[in-house]
């Protein structure tokens, strides 16, 4: 399918992992600085003395200096949990590479955030949640993870909208989810992405659509049949209706852009004639600044 | 711009039905998508899938429209009449006369040969100054009506005059005439108006001087025909007659209702209704009723159809009266016996009726009777019979079986002991037994004589049983009851009628059935009435004589109406093929250009740029899942 286990795809994972180190720091990988005061090794600041402190963190050459009672604080570092929840819908399957396109980018991005130490986690969605993959530490769990995307096959209905409200009852820790889907869906899947948002999870939307679906070519007359419901209808490949359907795609991937901006989430959308690593590095620009943003 | 074969024109409809299968085709290149969903709101925001959309995109149907339209319009023929000074030419006009061009196509609607005298008049009208014409009528003979004449106007009021005939046309014979003018005037086109319901005159092997303008409506003429009619009456009266109707309509019409009524004189004496398909036929036989007087025998159909002239045929039936016959010279008992076997003959001995045959047993005469006479052993005067001995031997005559008087004969021999060796001129020998002529056939200046050159004493012919069938055909010979040639009292048009008379010098008068009177005078020669171009009832008057005859189309090939080719309309054929306008509307004249190469032409370079199109598309004439 994605040839996900193919030796060529593991090297380049690990490429891919190079580059984005060499991008600067993010947010995928490595540990991340938490807003939190913690008890890491790293100081961060002084505060006053207040009874009931912990007597450890007194910074006593600070007081035979200053004669004043200084707390030390120290930045908690925490790991931060990556959610992958890919659609694997019939409608992913439809144009060429859509569907192999969405499970590499799932895959590069498991990799380099379990190679940082974050924990990942794998989820299927097709009308409901079709498989999950908890979430894994280490490098070494990567190879259950291209296990996993590399089993998944298109087929069933989107259902984003129940599918989520699963997936998100299955989260017991808030992270990072990045949902690879098409988002050609009819319902009304903004609730369920506003309920990851509260429950305190940064979201980041990566459409993918398969070029045919960007600028479809040109026909006569022809019968449009939905790779998912089997719905047939025909129609005159004309000039307006080109148009039409152009604006028509702008006007749904404007509604998804305007959501993920209003709610501070990322969302990119990918064409399968773009680059892997293109994908890769905007994944990680825009989930930057959504942590920055969030922090 | 017009076009030689607008029927082609019909083609046209093919368009539509490209466009409806357009619109109703089954099969659509059905193309996955992932979601309906941008598809459904692209498709209300563009106001749904109307028709106007379909056609304004399908450039490939557009194109195809186009090359289908442009070779319907190939196929007609379109052609282009060039508007230039044309140069005086010489024209040899042929005007088929025949019963066909009175077929008229429609109700009230101007017949075929009205509409070509038309075509004609304007010809001549729009001929170029110092042009000549010639004008021929093809009827069953061809008539030139004027030759080469450059007054136009004479021509043309000669056509005025012309009538058409209720006959077949020789168009060949006309043609043929108009060529051996061609040896004066090499330049001159022969142009025939006709209505092609012809097979003589093919279309395909005109010479090249020839165009051929035809005459004929686009309807389909119906048309129902008396084709066969015949008269069979006993030798006591009565009998049967015979005739065919046929359906001579095109395929596909409705059958046709008619009635047929059978008249004597003015007295209707059977109807029958009938049905009868296209291409179908039905006979009918009749009692023929006995009458005393001659009477008309007249068979109509009631129906309307697009040729008249054939729905009714005529029959001149003789009254039934004995013929006298007087009997003079030697009394012969077997003679006497036999001619009183023959009831249809009263046998007078005394007075001599008028009229009445003679039968003369013996002697000399010195001169021929006028009327008929059956002379047994006569010896008439030199230059008609020149006797040379008396041979005596037993001789056994055979007959001859071709003639009226001695058919049926051979099958009862008869022997001659003695017979005279003579010669009678102007005779036929109707038996005859080692080189002796013993029965022979005289007729002469409108007398008939049968001739028995021997004694009835002499051989035993009155005792064989041929006899009384001699005597009996003799004097139905000598009677002329053979004078109808096709049936008693009734030929075809354009059959010739003989004359009768009962001696030189005497007048005959003719009344054809237009009402026209002629007279004619006996010569030394038998006489022929040829003028029977009209259908109907000929009436002969003598001084001793009189008879009327009836004059009947019978013609299948004239009542058939369809065009003998495929096409119809008017249009002018050539020996080159197809050349010229039509004879109606715009008589050939000028520089005919042929312009269907070019939409052939048009139709492959836009066959071409389909095919570039077609290559070229994003989708590349491939299907896109």
């Amino acid at each position: 399918m994605a040839d996900l286990l193919e030796p060529e795809f593991l090297k380049s994972l690990q490429k891919l992992y190079l580059l984005i180190r060499r991008a600067g720091p993010g947010v995928l990988p490595g540990r991340h600085p938490s807003p939190a005061r913690g008890r890491s090794a790293e100081y961060a600041d002084y505060r006053g003395y207040t009874p009931g402190d912990d007597l450890r963190y007194i910074d006593w050459n600070l007081y035979a200096r200053m004669d004043r009672l200084m707390l030390k604080l120290f930045s908690d570092e925490r790991e931060t949990s990556l959610y992958l929840v890919i659609d694997s819908s019939a409608s992913m399957g439809c144009s060429p590479r859509k569907f192999s396109s969405a499970l590499r980018t799932a895959a590069v991005l498991a990799y380099i955030s379990l190679a940082g130490g974050d924990r990942v986690s794998l989820a299927s969605i097709a009308g409901k949640l079709s498989g999950y993959l908890p979430p894994m530490r280490g490098k070494a769990a990567i190879k259950r993870c291209l296990t996993f995307l590399d089993e998944l096959r298109p087929g069933g209905a989107t259902g984003l909208s129940g599918s989520l409200e699963e997936f998100s009852g299955r989260l017991h820790r808030p992270g990072l989810v990045i949902i690879l889907s098409d988002f050609l869906s009819e319902e009304e899947f903004f609730t369920a992405l506003k309920r990851l948002i509260y429950m305190k999870n940064r979201l980041f939307l990566l459409q993918i659509l398969g070029e045919d679906e960007i600028s479809p070519p040109p026909g006569e007359d022809i019968t449009l049949s939905d790779s998912e419901t089997g719905e047939k209808r025909d129609l005159t490949m004309s000039v307006d209706i080109m148009a039409a359907y152009g604006n028509a795609l702008e006007a749904h991937t404007g509604k998804l852009s305007e959501f993920c901006m209003n709610t501070r989430s990322g969302f990119f959308r990918a064409g399968t004639a773009l680059p892997l690593e293109k994908i890769i590095l905007e994944c990680y620009r825009q989930a930057g600044d959504i942590s920055r943003a969030v922090s | 711009m017009s076009f030689l074969r607008p029927v082609m024109l019909w083609w046209l409809l093919v368009l539509l039905l490209m466009i409806l299968f357009y619109f109703f085709r089954l099969y659509r290149e059905e193309r996955h998508v992932g979601s309906l969903l941008l598809w459904k709101r692209a498709w209300e925001t563009a106001g749904g899938d109307h028709i106007g959309r379909k056609l304004r995109l399908s450039r490939l149907l557009i194109l195809e429209l186009f090359i289908a339209l442009l070779l319907v319009l190939a196929m007609a023929r379109p052609f282009l009449v060039s508007s230039g000074k044309v140069p005086a030419r010489e024209m040899i006009i042929i005007l088929d006369v025949s019963a066909s061009m009175k077929a008229i196509a429609g109700n009230g609607g101007k017949s075929r040969f009205e509409k070509a005298v038309m075509a004609v008049q304007k010809l001549l009208k729009g001929a170029p100054s110092g042009s000549q014409a010639m004008l021929i009528a093809a009827g069953l003979r061809p008539v030139t009506l004027r030759g080469f004449s450059g007054d136009l106007k004479i021509i043309s009021e000669i056509l005025e005059r012309v009538r058409s005939e209720d006959n077949r046309a020789d168009l060949t014979a006309a043609v043929r005439l108009a060529q051996a003018s061609l040896r004066t005037q090499p330049e001159a086109v022969i142009y025939v108006f006709t209505d092609a319901a012809k097979s003589e005159l093919g279309m395909n092997n005109l010479p090249p001087s020839v165009q051929l303008v035809r005459i004929s409506g686009r309807e389909a003429p119906e048309n129902l025909a008396v084709t066969t009619f015949n008269i069979r009456p006993d030798t006591g009266g009565g009998g049967k007659f015979f005739l065919k109707v046929e359906n001579l309509s095109p395929p596909g019409t409705q059958a046709r209702e008619a009635t047929l009524e059978i008249k004597i004189g003015s007295r209707k004496i059977r109807e029958e209704r009938f049905s009868l398909s296209p291409g179908g036929a039905k006979p009918f036989i009749f009692d023929l009723p006995r009458v005393r007087e001659e009477q008309i025998l007249e068979a109509s159909l009631k129906t309307e159809d697009a040729l008249a002239l054939d729905n009714t045929v005529r029959a001149v039936i003789p009254g039934h009266k004995n013929r006298d016959v007087l009997l003079t010279g030697e009394e012969n008992p077997f003679l006497e016996s036999a001619l009183a076997l023959l009831s249809e003959y009263n046998v007078v001995k005394d007075k001599a009726p008028q009229n009445a045959i003679q039968v003369i047993n013996g002697g000399r005469l010195p001169a021929l009777p006028p009327g008929g006479s059956l002379l047994l052993n006569v010896i008439l005067p030199e230059g008609l019979m020149q006797e040379e001995d008396v041979v005596a031997g037993r001789f056994s005559p055979r007959w001859d079986e071709t003639h009226p008087v001695s058919r049926f004969l051979n099958m009862a021999p008869f022997s001659v002991f003695q017979a005279r060796k003579l010669k009678v001129s102007s005779s036929r020998t109707l038996a005859s037994a080692d080189n002796l002529s013993l029965i022979c056939a005289l007729e002469k200046g409108g007398s008939r004589a049968v001739t028995v050159n021997f004694a009835l004493e002499d051989s035993d012919l009155p005792l064989s049983p041929a006899f009384p069938i001699f005597l009996k055909q003799a004097l139905a010979w000598l009677s002329m009851e053979d004078r109808d040639t096709a049936g008693p009292g009734m030929i075809r048009t354009g059959q010739p009628i003989p004359l009768y008379f009962a001696g030189q010098g005497e007048k005959l008068q003719v009344m054809t059935p237009g009402g026209e009177n002629c007279e004619f005078t006996a010569g030394p020669s038998p006489a022929y009435y040829t003028d029977t171009h009209q259908q109907g009832i000929y009436t002969f008057k003598g001084k001793h004589a009189a008879w009327k005859t009836a004059v009947n189309l019978l013609d299948r090939q004239e009542s058939n109406l369809a065009v003998s080719d495929n096409s119809s309309g008017e249009s002018v054929v050539s020996g080159d093929g197809i050349k010229a306008e039509t004879g109606i509307s715009g008589p050939p004249g000028g520089m005919i250009r042929e312009l269907w190469w070019v939409f052939v032409l048009a139709a492959l370079l836009l066959l071409f740029a389909e095919t570039i199109y077609i290559i070229m598309r994003p989708a590349g004439g491939r299907k896109q899942a």
